[in-house]
């Protein structure tokens, strides 16, 4: 492979010819990240080339996305190995630290080529190409629900939560200031997914549990999808589409996603069938019913009986390439495409007691964190 | 059939000359020359008697090549949009990207030639096919073929109680 590398830099021995620049930028950019990292070591222009800015960047923007997933134990094991479906399989070892018993980091979200980690107290941001990890330690009680770019300063920035006797305490951490902001809100985003961004807004749905703790009573369809304007730094809500719940909130069950740009819902409390909207005009919040997925056929092609009326677990939900990423029971993934209804299982089901979490990812060459 | 080719009511075909760096004359129908972005953007200007294009760079052996993918395209394209217009199926696209994979899968100075020439002549799809062929070549596998490889081979998850 290397060779071939060389041949793109070099002048050709025999008729001279070398090619152009950008026609060899653009041959790098289609290699994955990986790739690219391993002959950088033994070549110095593409070493050069990979550190720079314009190029990381494109390569990002092109590079093909693969799904990234992780079986996580209840048992004390003391790392945390990521599977990505172009066939790597990467580990994090977490040897290094006390780790709190039972409860390791777990994935939680793919942003901008970095895989972020949740464990106890600490949040891990990990580029598994180039291995570069950040571990930003979190108050006691305080649990990660975000991360993003700030787009005026680039700065990395998570949002981590902790309750208060009446209300919900919030901190913007800035990775290179090292600062934190403070913010308190009524409406607790869920803290099991990640948001959604888009246009410049973080989007969960809110969480029934912490907001019964502190309120007394579950929050109400119309408060039920939370957001986070992360130039202005403020909290709103707004209703989530179709049916309503009664007075026992299922807002668990219902999911944010985002499909062509799009923001989108996913609503499985029927335990029938996954229901998908789109919201098709961000401004005037006009949402349409898109997709209906049979949780039968899910069911059936994990091998399941489906009855009517009992609880589905299936969960996880995520775009990959236009098809559905589901998890179905807790370590089954499958990808459901919504135009022919065919499934396909992502990686192999493990038959034990482990819990898998799978996000797609691109595997990039960006680094400089912090 | 009323879409179907009749070539009998077919004007005479208008045509440009393509002059090799080696010195061979080319006759080429015009819409196939106009697969070139850089002989596209003069050609309004230029007189009908005199559409005739040096080109410097591009060896008669590869000209042949790229003249041989343009008009590949031309027809093709012509093919696809009858079919949509009659809205008959057709696997045309299908067919025209296996046709660009073994147009393409050429020995690497032939490649190498391609590359130059699509980039000199601005004809992006060819400049893109050629350049995805280089990365391919590089990896030895296409993202496509990662794409849709999805079951992770047996060995590589571990599940810590299978000692047990």
């Amino acid at each position: 492979m290397l060779e071939k590398v060389y041949q793109l830099f070099y002048p050709n021995s025999f008729t001279g010819r070398q090619l152009p620049d950008e026609i060899i930028v653009d041959i790098f950019g289609r290699l994955p990240a990986e790739c690219i990292v391993r002959c950088g070591h033994a070549c110095k222009p593409l070493h050069a080339l990979m550190r720079s800015p314009a190029f990381v960047y494109k390569h990002l923007n092109r590079a093909t996305p693969v799904i990234a997933f992780s079986y996580h134990w209840k048992s004390y094991w003391e790392e945390v190995r990521v599977h990505f479906t172009d066939d790597l399989v990467r580990t994090i070892s977490l040897k290094s630290v006390p780790l709190e018993k039972y409860y390791l980091p777990v994935l939680f979200c793919s942003y901008n080529g970095f895989l972020l980690l949740r464990g106890s107290k600490e949040v891990i941001i990990w580029n598994p190409i180039s291995e570069q990890l950040v571990r930003v330690t979190l108050p006691l009680g305080s649990c990660l629900c975000g991360f993003f770019i700030y787009p005026q300063t680039m700065e990395y920035r998570i949002i981590h939560q902790s309750r208060e006797s009446n209300y919900f305490k919030f901190f913007v951490y800035g990775l290179m200031s090292k600062e934190s902001k403070k913010i308190t809100f009524s409406h607790p985003p869920t803290t099991e997914k990640a948001p959604i961004l888009l246009h410049g807004v973080l989007h969960w749905m809110v969480s029934d549990d912490a907001y019964q703790i502190v309120h007394g009573v579950q929050p109400d369809c119309s408060n039920s999808i939370v957001l986070f304007n992360i130039n202005s730094e403020d909290f709103y809500t707004t209703p989530h589409p179709g049916v309503q719940c009664g007075l026992k909130k299922k807002h668990g069950k219902m999911e944010l996603i985002e499909m062509e740009g799009h923001l989108c819902f996913c609503d499985s409390s029927s335990n029938e069938n996954v229901v998908i909207w789109i919201l098709e005009d961000y401004e005037d919040m006009i949402w349409r019913k898109r997709f209906i997925v049979m949780m039968e056929s899910l069911m059936e092609f994990c091998g399941i009986q489906w009855r009517y009326g009992y609880n589905v677990n299936v969960g996880g939900f995520q775009i990959y390439n236009k098809e559905l990423l589901v998890r179905v029971s807790k370590n089954d993934i499958i990808l459901y495409d919504l135009q022919t209804g065919v499934c396909r299982r992502v990686g192999n089901r493990v038959k034990n007691d482990s819990h898998v979490v799978a996000v797609p990812h691109i595997n990039s060459l960006v680094l400089d964190i912090d | 059939m009323k879409d179907s080719f009749n070539p009998s009511i077919e004007p005479p075909k208008k045509t440009v000359t393509l002059v090799s760096s080696d010195g061979y004359d080319f006759e080429v129908e015009e819409e196939v020359a106009l697969e070139s972005q850089v002989i596209k953007d003069g050609f309004e200007d230029k007189a009908v008697d005199d559409r005739e294009y040096l080109l410097f760079n591009v060896h008669s052996d590869t000209l042949e090549l790229i003249i041989k993918y343009c008009e590949k395209h031309v027809s093709s394209r012509k093919s696809i949009s009858a079919a949509a217009a009659s809205s008959s199926s057709s696997n045309g696209e299908e067919a025209l990207k296996e046709w660009d994979e073994h147009f393409i899968s050429v020995d690497t100075n032939t490649l190498y030639d391609i590359l130059m020439a699509a980039d000199y002549l601005n004809i992006k799809s060819l400049l893109d096919l050629a350049i995805q062929k280089v990365a391919d070549t590089i990896h030895g596998r296409s993202p496509e073929q990662i794409r849709k490889k999805f079951n992770i081979e047996n060995d590589s998850i571990i599940d810590p109680w299978a000692s047990e």
